[in-house]
């Protein structure tokens, strides 16, 4: 009745994507299968990660030690990410939702409320991880529930390369070598025989796991067709570059929209990395060089998704996969979820249709509702440089569209199955962005007016004054390292 | 802004609908200048079938603020654990649908796998073994789940048994309470305004015309103004679920009230039984394609433990639900937004659905297109999932021979139930969905016990040495049984805590 378990399992490509799912794999599966990783040269780490606090629970996973993990990627903090250029006023979107719900209603109610009838400040003013991000301060978490400091949650800023190497320390048991595919060799059902290395070196496997940039692997199954996602989501290249650090960096992602594209600046220990996103038909590589003022390395992007990230043995994970302009702050989520998927529908060696047409079916769902995401932050810019009225041109998703209409009539936040961001986060950047719903929930009117007025107006004397008591982010870096 | 406030709203029929929508939006919207009616006749009978319920019922209680022994005593309730299924796989076999999960996930990897796995291996340990609901409703016992997290005690939730029209007279005294005015009396006809074609006023046989900016049609299956007067269209069904009538009949009790409901397969569909204190509910929900209702009534009373208190009532229905279950300024709760088979227990769960995304989408008296599309977004994505789950109990049968049972495992089911088993079968896998009342354990409960079995369980089990499990396993299920062993047994537990007052006869007999 059993079927016959997976023997081996070969990981191509290497870098964040085939590191991460080499060291989950080696922490679940039975010892007697064995995991090979192949470093190709154009898997190997570039940049930094901006990462959500849910990547912390796959450490844990995964028994990375955090303190250690920091310091091996040169980590730092991160309370959230803050938009400038995108619409009049900038905005910070943190790892902690605004305010409370108060009677039964749900907080953006209540400060529309307030709002319409005077001054109710930001809506951000009411999360403490985007008031202390502001700040330039950081503390953890408290586990006290009654504690304003229990709100807070965060990610972490890592350099790529860093992480590479602190995930691979984990990875004990991984055979690893460096490589060049040379071709992929297909058996008549479609499914992968071998992988054949520039060396000659032939890796055979019950799985293979495709971690290369552009999908070498699974690009070459017949089953492997690309949705492209350009019109919407414009820049092709992202070029990257390091930059002196500041002296207090603000545990933050910054993402400035300019007339080019956007530019992101992560903070490092001992350095900013910044990277600019653009489209090469609008803007020269040169072009990008000067904007960041030096010498830059030029990635390719490309927007979109596999129809199936899952075709008969091969599994692509990260950008093999799927492809979004990192602008939602999300880095390495997608892996995340792609190892962790894999992992929940584990097939066996002769093959698992079943179950990858519901990794196929998850895998999609997913990529699309944070696409939505970072699509949207286009739909609401004001901005109309070439490259930003182009990104116009295309339709949002019905999905995206109806989200947008139901949050623009009444501040109803839709949320699909296999969504990354959940109410909060949808708040937070609507209003952010500037999207105002044209009518707060009636039932925010029970609480008398002046009492609502008072209510919000001590949240954020409130959340300020525990963000102000907050120690600095290098501070809180130094006493962490 | 403000001038588009909703002022005023009418509920058209009382019953369980009308009572939960009157008594929610009385707690709800109190403190708002919005006044609330419902119109009802004493005349029109309440259908009531709805007697057994869904944990959730307890947020809803809670929300309103109701005592928990006060509002069982009143409604003669009882505890629920779950619901057992008879004879549903094969005739003979016996299934408890827990509220609750089985065992615990071991090496992340759900209980369930490590069970086949142990099947596999030539254990034939039941899966209920694993589970405290299933092992304390077998032996007829209760007790609260334990606030403990960390204890098996905390492992499982429950629901009442209770008296539908005696749940709704409370309310009604509630909602009464806080404003809500009651009028008795028929509708005679329904105003449509020009333009919009909004509904504008209800006429009552008195006379009286009745306007509002809200109306809630609480009228059950005819629905007076969501199909009558607004013509929703009704998305049927039938093809998944042929049973379109049901016999009802309460009787004496003899047994112990079991603090779970039981739904026995039969000729042409299924019949209820579900304990009260003060008496048993029963019924037999049927094909008239398959069987008269003569033979159906025969098989209900000839089921039945104790004596009749009264003659089986017809009920008939028609499987779906409205195409629009908010159209215009009218919401449709209860059986006039549609109907499915109490086999699950679904019908106040679906009102409370209602009635909370009614809430949540209060509309002003625009009655937005966009809070329409939403609300009928969310309450057909509740009616299809619901759907689904009850097709499965139809289709994964082996009661072979039958012309009902053989229709029912032979025709078509939903691709998405479809698509659904395909995952289960191949590899234990449950599909989840982020929206969707029944979550893993149900689905669980149901495909093991009517004998889908994966081909295959998920690999990373093996990850557990066969050493390590089986005591693992061991541990779970001696836990289990000695925590249900020490538990009170249920009549024990309702006669402490929430002991009804006797019922007279003439009570009793109150259909």
């Amino acid at each position: 009745m059993s079927r016959s378990p997976l023997n081996s399992v070969a990981v191509l490509g290497g870098g964040v994507a085939g590191w991460m799912t080499a060291a989950a794999l080696a922490r679940v599966l039975p010892g007697a299968c064995a995991i090979r990783v192949v470093d190709t040269a154009d898997g190997a780490p570039r940049g930094a990660l901006s990462t959500l606090p849910a990547l912390r629970g796959f450490h844990g996973l995964l028994g990375l030690n955090e303190p250690a993990l920091m310091r091996a990627a040169r980590g730092t903090f991160k309370l959230g990410a803050r938009y400038s250029g995108w619409t009049d006023e900038d905005h910070v979107e943190g790892f902690s939702d605004a305010g409370a719900n108060l009677d039964g209603v749900a907080f953006h109610h209540h400060w529309l409320r307030v709002r319409e009838r005077g001054e109710a400040g930001r809506y951000e003013d009411y999360s403490l991880a985007a008031v202390a991000a502001r700040l330039g301060r950081f503390a953890p978490p408290s586990e006290d529930p009654r504690s304003v400091l229990s709100t807070l949650s965060y990610g972490q800023h890592l350099d790529a390369a860093g992480y590479v190497a602190a995930l691979r320390a984990t990875a004990g048991r991984v055979e690893a070598r460096s490589g060049e595919i040379a071709q992929v060799a297909l058996a008549p059902d479609g499914r992968i025989a071998a992988v054949i290395l520039a060396d000659g070196e032939r890796i055979a496997a019950d799985l293979f796991v495709d971690t290369t940039p552009d999908g070498r692997l699974i690009g070459a199954t017949p089953d492997a067709g690309w949705i492209d996602e350009s019109t919407a989501l414009p820049c092709d290249r992202l070029a990257l570059r390091e930059v002196a650090p500041r002296a207090n960096p603000p545990p933050l992602t910054e993402f400035e929209a300019i007339a080019e594209g956007w530019l992101r600046r992560v903070p490092l220990r001992g350095g900013d990395a910044v990277a600019l996103a653009y489209a090469g038909n609008l803007t020269s590589d040169e072009a990008a060089r000067e904007i960041l003022g030096g010498e830059a390395a030029i990635v390719r992007l490309r927007n979109g998704r596999r129809e199936r990230v899952w075709t008969g043995n091969c599994v692509a994970i990260g950008p093999a996969a799927s492809q979004l302009e990192p602008l939602n702050g999300d880095d390495a989520q997608s892996v995340q979820s792609g190892v962790g998927r894999l992992i929940a529908l584990l097939p066996t060696a002769d093959g698992s249709p079943l179950a990858a047409m519901e990794y196929n079916r998850l895998m999609a769902e997913e990529h699309d509702r944070a696409r939505d995401m970072a699509v949207f932050r286009y739909v609401a810019a004001a901005r109309s440089d070439p490259l930003w009225a182009r990104s116009r041109q295309a339709a949002p998703s019905p999905a995206l569209a109806y989200k947008q209409a139901q949050f623009e009539s009444r501040g109803r936040v839709v949320l699909y199955d296999e969504e990354t961001f959940v109410e909060g986060a949808w708040v937070a950047a609507f209003l952010g962005h500037g999207i105002l719903p044209r009518r707060h929930d009636r039932l925010a009117d029970r609480l008398p007016a002046d009492q609502a007025d008072a209510a919000l107006a001590r949240l954020r004397g409130l959340i300020r004054q525990a963000a102000q008591a907050m120690p600095l982010h290098a501070d809180a870096l130094k006493d962490r390292p | 802004m403000t001038d588009q406030a909703v002022r005023n709203i009418l509920i058209v029929g009382g019953g369980t609908a009308g009572w939960m929508t009157a008594a929610a939006l009385s707690a709800k919207l109190a403190g708002l200048p919005i006044a609330i009616r419902l119109v009802e006749s004493a005349e029109i009978g309440t259908v009531g079938v709805g007697e057994a319920t869904v944990p959730h019922i307890r947020h809803f209680n809670a929300a309103l603020g109701l005592d928990e022994a006060d509002f069982m005593r009143r409604t003669q309730a009882t505890y629920k654990l779950g619901i057992e299924f008879r004879d549903w796989g094969k005739p003979g076999d016996s299934y408890i649908h827990p509220f609750g999960a089985y065992g615990a996930a071991i090496a992340g990897v759900g209980f369930h796998h490590h069970w086949l796995r142990a099947r596999q291996g030539g254990d034939a340990t039941p899966l209920e073994a694993y589970s405290l609901p299933i092992m304390a409703a077998r032996q007829g016992r209760f007790a609260p789940p334990s606030p403990d997290l960390s204890s098996v005690a905390s492992t499982y939730n429950y629901a009442y048994q209770f008296d539908a029209g005696l749940y709704a007279a409370y309310l009604r005294a509630y909602a009464e309470a806080r404003g809500v005015v009651r009028t008795e009396g028929k509708v005679a006809d329904v105003a449509l305004r020009g333009g919009d074609g909004f509904i504008e006023a209800v006429t009552m046989e008195s006379g009286e015309r009745i306007e509002a900016d809200l109306f809630i049609d609480c009228s059950g299956f005819r629905g007076l103004l969501i199909e009558q007067a607004l013509k929703a269209g009704y998305e049927d069904w039938t093809r998944w679920l042929p049973c379109d009538r049901a016999a009802a009949v309460p009787c004496e009790t003899v047994e112990i009230s079991t603090p779970y409901t039981r739904c026995t397969a039969d000729t042409a569909g299924w019949r209820w039984r579900i304990p009260l204190q003060h008496r048993v509910g029963n019924g037999y929900v049927y094909s008239s394609a398959h069987i008269s209702d003569d033979d159906a009534a025969a098989a209900l009373l000839a089921g039945l433990e104790g004596k009749a208190q009264a003659d089986p009532r017809f009920l008939r229905f028609t499987a779906g639900h409205r195409r629009k279950q908010w159209s215009r300024n009218c919401v449709a709760v209860g059986l006039a937004s549609g109907f499915l088979e109490p086999l699950e227990s679904t019908s106040i769960h679906l009102i409370q659905v209602a009635v909370t995304t009614l809430l949540e989408l209060f509309p002003d008296r625009g009655c937005d297109p966009a809070d329409q599309d939403e609300y009928n977004r969310v309450m057909n994505l509740e009616f299809e999932r619901i759907r689904d789950f009850l097709v499965l109990h139809y289709h994964a049968n082996q009661r072979t021979g039958s012309p009902f049972w053989d229709d029912r495992r032979n025709l078509p089911i939903p691709d998405s139930l479809a698509y659904k088993m395909d995952l289960f079968r191949d590899r234990g896998v449950v599909v989840k969905y982020k929206d969707g009342f029944f979550l893993e354990p149900s689905w669980l409960a149901v495909y093991l016990g009517q004998n889908v079995v994966p081909r295959a369980y998920d690999p990373v089990s093996d990850s557990v040495p066969d050493a390590v499990l089986a005591q693992r396993l061991k541990a779970i299920r001696d836990s289990v049984a000695d925590t249900a062993g020490a538990m009170p047994a249920h009549d024990d537990w309702v006669a402490r805590f929430c002991a009804a007052a006797p019922v007279n006869a003439a009570q009793a007999v109150r259909a």
